[in-house]
């Protein structure tokens, strides 16, 4: 039996919010580990390509100008407050990386080198080529080593532990490769567990991406917020739904039709392909639907970069074209349309990465924090900047470390008993246990990913949407039949899946609750029965709480806006 | 989907450490694919519509997050990045194995923590020499372009599975870890006369870098990034590292920044 030692910060997943969190507490002098599903180059963070956003003040930028850009891009639902905190802490927290050791692309002076992204009107998005996130993981593993930070690698959380108070005292966890369940104590948690695209199909995200960070949050009392805003980006790999980064567009690509026309002209003239993904997504959708597209896409021209600028600023997505789609970028265009990509809500946080609230008006879960893509600052609103959520994981990861290691100072060593693991053992053995021809998990994830994409995607209505819950509350009853035939201890991926395809379910049940209350059309939520953005009554995040066998709970919260009143959102 | 498709048979090699006396073993998989499948989508095609047991490591399936590496036809390679066609175009049998110079967990599933360990043996984190810039380190374009070519490696562990001097003497270093430390090697500007080989630096490992040299070239032109190892063969002599004078490098200041930041 395993039993590891309590910690004053325990952290699961180790991609860039989780592994910059790990380094701060540390820096605070806490007892820190982190606790992950893959080893933490492997996370998602990875497949951020395009680059990270500042506004630097040297170079003849506001952080005024980008918290603005953002709070336009949300479509006035994020959180100004947030926002401010944000953009002024990015210019900071980008130096403090290039320290560390991240070798961002130089202008011809030697600086710090920008390109333009969607959204916004300044180039203000520093980057590594186009593996900008893979550079940042890389290096942020780096200070991990020398910090010599325990990783409990390949490890599965099942479930979050409170104490009698409803303190987040610890979580359930079990070893991939032997199977053993452990319990691990620590003052605080830190969800950092990336997205849950997996929850559509297709999608950009990677397998691992499967929501288990906000589903076991939230089955432990934390709120979701903002889950209906999910983003479709504009271009996504027909298929298997692999991203190709907005850099593309940064960099001149255009957007065509089937006749040739450019006709983000019709939708943005200002910003064109640079319009904010919302925008793009929809103006593509209406193509297609129209009849302008071909097989299902429109076309990325990126033929008059030339292949030699291609290759060394664009050098991934050169070689994605390649080998996944079989095109030259150089010679070719690109069918491309809009998928699934990132889920701007999360699990409910303040500005220092908390999941409760010292103001009292909202509950949450005492001793549990959140940062990246698992968390809804909320930052994003209703439609996230592209080169906004790198951003994100470094400032709000940083944050909820610092906070999280300066609150456990002040709270006694968690008191919990090895029973806790008894329920989550106890599942386990009966999926184990199961036997006959059951259901197949990953049968059930199609059938769910294909209604997300179907009914709750670019465009979304009244009778859609209760299809899709449906759908989602009898994959939800079958779910207990689901049935593996591996019955081994060792790396069962098979139980994982059927572990990761209950916690999706639960996303996918908060997004279309959320959906379904939300009334209006505003970012990533476009209903067709209500065409309108609706300030009057829809300036506020829905949160939901989880209830164990019915339909979440719906609360609200008032958008906290400081020094920017909504307008009509024109690019 | 095509109406009639394409057919070949995965002959995997199967390993599982809980059966009574565990041994490796080959087991066959009819497959029907499509000419845009990957062999990661064949096997994941195969893990949930007929045998849930197959266990694989796989995330990003765009060859960015180096989870599935394997040896496919016996060459280390990315599944994800590999297509069916481009191995079977006749719908030949192909041979899927774990990778080599590495334990097997289970299945196609290794043991990576010797990998990581020889990571960690080089030390790969920045120490700067002097107190960073309150602002950014000046360096020119061109060579933070040479050391991003460095820092694409996804760390796959493709390259170790196929080295052949790893076979020989596990002691080695290996390509990842020498490509690794060729980032601080290579480093004028943020970096200069840091120590990366110091302690750990095996000689022997250095000299026979060029023999890998072969071998880590087609590794990395399996994973499509390519990087200058030629240089750090020729460094890695040098157990202190000061670097050469650079081209254009004088108009650089590293400390001296005008730049007032934020």
């Amino acid at each position: 039996m395993i039993s590891p030692p309590t910690y004053d910060v325990l952290i699961v997943g180790a991609g860039l919010a989780g592994m910059r969190a790990a380094i701060s507490a540390h820096q605070q002098g806490a007892s820190v580990a982190l606790l992950t599903k893959v080893h933490p180059v492997r996370s998602h963070s990875n497949a951020a390509q395009g680059g990270i956003n500042a506004a630097l003040t040297d170079r003849g930028d506001k952080w005024e100008d980008h918290a603005f850009e953002t709070v336009k891009g949300s479509d006035y639902l994020a959180d100004q407050d947030a926002v401010e905190v944000l953009a002024q802490d990015a210019g900071h927290d980008i130096i403090t990386l290039e320290h560390m050791g991240v070798i961002f692309n130089r202008n011809d002076e030697g600086q710090l080198g920008t390109r333009r992204f969607g959204g916004q009107k300044k180039a203000r998005t520093f980057f590594v080529s186009d593996f900008t996130g893979q550079a940042m993981l890389h290096v942020l593993y780096e200070q991990l080593m020398q910090a010599k930070i325990p990783v409990y690698e390949e490890w599965f959380v099942t479930s979050l532990v409170k104490d009698d108070q409803g303190h987040c005292a610890g979580l359930v966890a079990f070893e991939m490769r032997t199977g053993q369940f452990a319990l691990f104590r620590a003052k605080t948690v830190i969800m950092s567990s990336g997205g849950l695209g997996r929850v559509y199909e297709p999608s950009t995200n990677a397998l691992i991406c499967t929501g288990d960070g906000m589903a076991v949050a939230y089955r432990a009392g934390a709120p979701l917020m903002d889950m209906e805003m999910v983003q479709y980006h504009p271009t996504t790999l027909k298929g298997k739904g692999l991203l190709i980064t907005e850099a593309a567009r940064g960099e001149g690509a255009y957007l065509l039709n089937k006749q040739g026309d450019r006709f983000m002209k019709h939708y943005a003239p200002t910003m064109l392909e640079l319009a904010s993904r919302d925008v793009v997504s929809r103006a593509e959708q209406i193509e297609i639907n129209e009849g302008r597209g071909m097989n299902g896409c429109v076309f990325l021209d990126c033929r008059h970069l030339g292949r030699a600028f291609l290759q060394d600023r664009l050098g991934q997505i050169y070689a994605e074209a390649q080998t996944f789609a079989n095109i030259d970028l150089a010679e070719e265009l690109l069918p491309i349309r809009p998928g699934m990509h990132y889920q701007m809500g999360g699990i409910k946080t303040d500005t220092e990465g908390r999941c409760w609230d010292i103001r009292g008006q909202w509950n949450g879960l005492p001793g549990l924090f959140a940062a990246g893509e698992t968390a809804c600052v909320s930052l994003h609103g209703g439609n996230r900047l592209g080169a906004n959520s790198l951003l994100d994981t470094i400032v709000f990861g940083r944050r909820a470390g610092q906070c999280a290691a300066n609150y456990a100072r002040t709270i006694p060593s968690p008191t919990i008993s090895a029973r806790s693991m008894e329920a989550d053992q106890h599942l386990i053995a009966t999926i184990l246990a199961r036997k006959g021809p059951g259901e197949r998990p990953a049968a059930l994830r199609l059938e769910m990913g294909t209604t997300m994409n179907r009914y709750v995607s670019v465009f979304r209505e009244q009778e859609g949407l209760e299809t899709a819950r449906q759908h989602i509350q009898a994959l939800k009853a079958r779910w207990p039949g689901v049935t593996i035939h591996d019955k081994g201890q060792v790396f069962n991926t098979g139980m994982i899946a059927v572990l990761e395809l209950g916690f999706m379910l639960d996303c996918a049940e908060a997004i279309i609750a959320g959906a379904l209350t939300r009334k209006e059309s505003r970012g990533a939520h476009f209903r067709t029965d209500y065409l309108d953005r609706d300030d009057e009554d829809w300036l506020q995040h829905i949160l939901l709480y989880h209830q164990p066998g019915s339909e979440p709970l719906t609360d609200f919260l008032p958008v906290t806006i400081t020094q920017w009143q909504p307008q009509v959102r024109v690019y | 989907m095509n109406s009639n498709p394409m057919h070949t048979t995965l002959r995997v090699r199967r390993y599982n450490p809980e059966q009574d006396h565990p041994s490796p073993y080959y087991q066959e998989y009819d497959l029907a694919f499509d000419p845009s499948d990957s062999v990661l989508d064949g096997l994941i095609k195969v893990r949930e519509t007929i045998d849930d047991s197959l266990t694989l490591r796989c995330s990003c399936r765009g060859a960015i997050c180096g989870s599935c590496g394997m040896r496919i036809n016996g060459h280390a390679a990315l599944a994800c990045k590999t297509k069916i066609i481009s191995v079977a175009p006749l719908g030949e049998t192909i041979d899927v194995e774990p990778m080599n110079n590495m334990p097997v967990i289970k299945d196609l599933v290794t043991d990576m923590a010797p990998f990581w360990e020889k990571i960690r043996q080089i030390q790969p984190w920045l120490r700067p020499a002097e107190p960073a810039p309150v602002a950014e380190y000046l360096a020119p374009p061109e060579s933070m372009n040479h050391l991003a070519g460095v820092m694409s490696c996804i760390m796959c562990g493709v390259c170790v599975s196929d080295c052949t001097v790893l076979e020989v003497d596990t002691n080695f270093l290996g390509p990842a870890a020498l490509a690794k430390a060729y980032r601080f090697v290579a480093d004028h500007a943020t970096s200069p006369h840091q120590t990366v080989w110091r302690p750990s630096m095996n000689q022997a490992a250095c000299g026979i870098a060029r023999a890998v040299w072969n071998v880590f070239r087609s590794a990395q032109k399996a994973s499509g990034r390519w990087i200058e190892l030629w240089h750090c063969d020729q460094r890695a002599w040098r157990a202190t590292y000061h670097p050469p004078a650079v081209p254009g490098m004088q108009k650089y200041s590293r400390t001296s920044s005008s730049i007032k930041a934020f």
